[in-house]
């Protein structure tokens, strides 16, 4: 199992946080993104003495809301971290009503990168197509502006109950796969494996020929549609002509 | 076996699947909800699906509207006549009924996929209106006991159907609704008259009863079964009949209040077939429709009552403006507020701050004295609202004369097909209110 994810959040968070980063990745995935799994044998965490799972406790502590801007921030991949870092450093001085000044430059950068986050997650939690496959796993494919997957899988955990179900990430080459109640994640090649299967799907079918009938051609509005869901996300939308790529 | 028992139309029997899919989703695509908002239901152990409580839309039809449910007819059969509606037994279009496993395979392999939310079921009144209404429970309760589903349905309540019947329902949906169609009973009365208002009230009454029953029994017993957890909705159809925009949104003012609505929904009328109790509109009023929808906003979210927000003297919303500009207008007196001192639900009058701009406000000045420059950075629409605002004891702009700000207030020409229509006798307020139960 591939600790990743994890692995960035936590270099990113040391940077916020002014601890610097780990040199190598070396720590397992903490639960904050996966649920409560444990550490892999051996390892040490961060050689500086970096503390991911006590910083995030803190966090934590000061506010959640703060927690959730520094992930937040940390999906969308857009850098900002100096922005973090004096918004955490302001909120532990000032207090959690800090991070409700958007008069404040940072806090107004943190916020929208945090609503744009927000955004992606929930096209997604619609938009994601999953296809079934032999082995009964059910897959989807995405390719998101952020990186949500960690902020995705709990929300198909309910959706799916005991049935099991991937993401992948095409865009970056990340995948989790979740069977049995636990969550593992794949990367680079590995994710192919995961990929939903091509073929004929009869509910596939019906639910295109739903989607031809349901819109009331007195209210037609293309540029509407077009708004609410940009072309960018048609490429997997068996609906707007697009359509899971056949897996192995 | 009703159907065969009591033909109302020709029911194509043995139909293939999609067929009556395609044909029983167009037979409900007038219904304007699709919302799967409200519920927090949690998954049952073994099953599948949970509530979304913020909704999701799982995609967009060619009209721009979000597709949450499978929103189709148990049944397109009826044996009503309703004018405005396409599926009145006049109509002549192919009849036919899914039965219930076909219902629950759709809904579970559809859920599984990630198309929907869950289910959405109404249906032609093709019998007796209890034997209509046990085949949507029939439906839920399969979907719900022996399917574990947890996801989203939506039940409409036929008009006619046992308080017993309505109560069962709400233990299995999520939300029920019935349609009250028009916005007065002399309106029902002449386009719809199979259909009673009283027997529409008094559905709502009795879901209303039922809901805070349940309300009141889950604070006493831990056990308590929920009983339609994103509770009611209704839709009026908007511009089949005379009354003005005032009669309509008096009347949902007075469902919120009464029993406890969540979602009035409006629908601009469309011709379906030629019927001389109908206006001729070319094309329906969407911006009267969408009005009305600004209004209803207003009155749940922004504290207005419905008595202040219809200000013409036909009754109607104005065209050139929304209904909150044009209440702005008509209270200047009420103008500026002081951007630092306002409370929340002063603040959330002003045209151009919305919910979360007001909210941004109280939060910030907290922390700054804000002027024009911090406004324009929270999100306010300072095109709208610095004519209403003052900063420090100043105005952020002397304010023109009132048809000079109209103007500069104004969408602007705005080709909505059939919106300026007003429709015969659209200002005629003669029509018979509901008497409510």
């Amino acid at each position: 199992m591939k600790a990743s994810l994890s692995v960035e959040f936590e270099s990113f968070l040391a940077l916020a946080l002014g601890e610097g980063a780990p040199d190598s990745p070396q720590v397992a995935p903490q639960g904050e993104l996966f649920g409560p799994e444990p550490r892999s044998p051996g390892a040490q965490g961060c050689d500086l003495g970096f503390d991911p799972g006590g910083a995030v406790r803190e966090l934590r502590a000061i506010s959640p809301r703060l927690l959730d801007l520094v992930v937040k921030t940390w999906m969308s991949e857009e850098g900002l971290v100096d922005e973090l870092r004096l918004v955490i450093q302001e909120t532990r001085s000032r207090g959690s009503c800090f991070l409700e000044d958007y008069s404040n430059r940072a806090v107004r950068s943190l916020s929208s990168a945090r609503a744009r986050v927000d955004r992606e997650i929930d096209r997604f939690t619609g938009l994601a197509r999953f296809s079934p496959r032999r082995d009964g796993l059910y897959a989807a494919i995405i390719e998101s502006d952020h990186n949500i997957l960690s902020a995705l899988m709990p929300r198909f955990a309910l959706r799916f109950g005991a049935t099991p179900y991937a993401i992948v990430d095409m865009g970056r080459l990340l995948a989790a796969e979740r069977r049995a109640g636990r969550t593992s994640l794949r990367e680079g090649e590995e994710v192919l494996s995961l990929l939903p299967g091509g073929g004929a799907d009869e509910a596939r079918d019906l639910w295109r020929r739903y989607f031809g009938i349901i819109g009331n051609p007195g209210r037609a509005s293309p540029l509407l549609r077009r708004r609410l869901m940009p072309e960018r996300y048609w490429k997997y939308l068996s609906e707007m002509g697009g359509g899971a790529e056949p897996g192995p | 076996m009703p159907l065969q028992r009591k033909p109302y139309a020709c029911i194509v029997l043995g139909m293939e699947l999609g067929e009556k899919l395609e044909i029983l989703a167009a037979s409900a695509r007038c219904d304007a909800s699709f919302a799967s908002s409200g519920s927090d239901r949690r998954p049952r152990s073994g099953g599948i699906g949970a509530g979304a409580p913020s909704g999701v839309c799982h995609s967009f039809s060619g009209d721009g509207r979000c597709i949450s449910l499978l929103k189709v007819l148990y049944s397109n059969a009826c044996r009503n006549d309703c004018a405005y509606c396409a599926n009145r037994a006049s109509s002549d279009i192919v009849r036919t009924s899914f039965s219930v496993d076909e219902l629950v395979r759709l809904t579970l392999d559809f859920y599984r996929r990630n198309y929907i939310e869950g289910l959405f079921l109404s249906s032609g009144i093709f019998s007796d209106p209890d034997i209509v209404m046990e085949r949507l429970i029939e439906v839920a309760r399969v979907l719900r006991v022996e399917a574990g589903f947890g996801g989203y349905i939506h039940l409409k309540a036929i008009p006619g159907a046992g308080e017993r019947l309505l109560r069962l329902a709400g233990l299995y949906a999520d939300r029920l609704s019935i349609n009250i169609e028009l916005p007065t009973a002399a309106s029902l009365v002449r386009l719809a008259p199979e259909k009673s208002g009283a027997e529409i009230l008094g559905a709502m009454r009795a879901m209303g009863d039922a809901e805070s029953e349940h309300t009141r029994d889950s604070r006493r017993i831990r056990h308590t079964p929920n009983f339609a957890p994103a509770g009611q909705s209704t839709q009026l159809i908007v511009g089949a009949s005379p009354e003005s925009d005032r009669t309509i949104i008096l009347l949902a003012s007075s469902l919120y209040r009464r029993y406890a609505l969540r979602r009035v929904y409006y629908s601009a009328f469309m011709p379906v077939a030629p019927d001389p109790r109908l206006p001729a509109a070319a094309a329906p009023p969407l911006l009267r429709e969408h009005r009305l929808y600004q209004c209803d906003w207003l009155l749940r979210f922004y504290g207005f009552k419905a008595e202040e927000l219809v200000q013409e003297a036909d009754g109607n919303f104005p065209t050139d403006v929304d209904p909150k500009v044009a209440w702005a207008l008509a209270h200047r007196d009420f103008f500026p507020l002081d951007v630092n001192s306002a409370h929340l639900g002063e603040l959330l009058r002003v045209p151009g701050i919305g919910l979360r701009g007001a909210r941004r406000i109280v939060a910030t000045r907290r922390q700054v004295s804000l002027g024009p420059a911090e406004l324009g950075k929270l999100g306010i629409v300072m095109k709208k609202a610095r004519w209403f605002l003052s900063a420090g004891g100043r105005p952020l702009c002397a304010p023109p004369e009132e048809q000079s700000l109209r103007l500069l207030l104004a969408e602007g020409p705005r080709e909505v097909p059939g919106a300026s229509k007003p429709g015969p006798g659209r200002t005629v307020e003669s029509q018979m209110e509901f008497a409510f139960p």
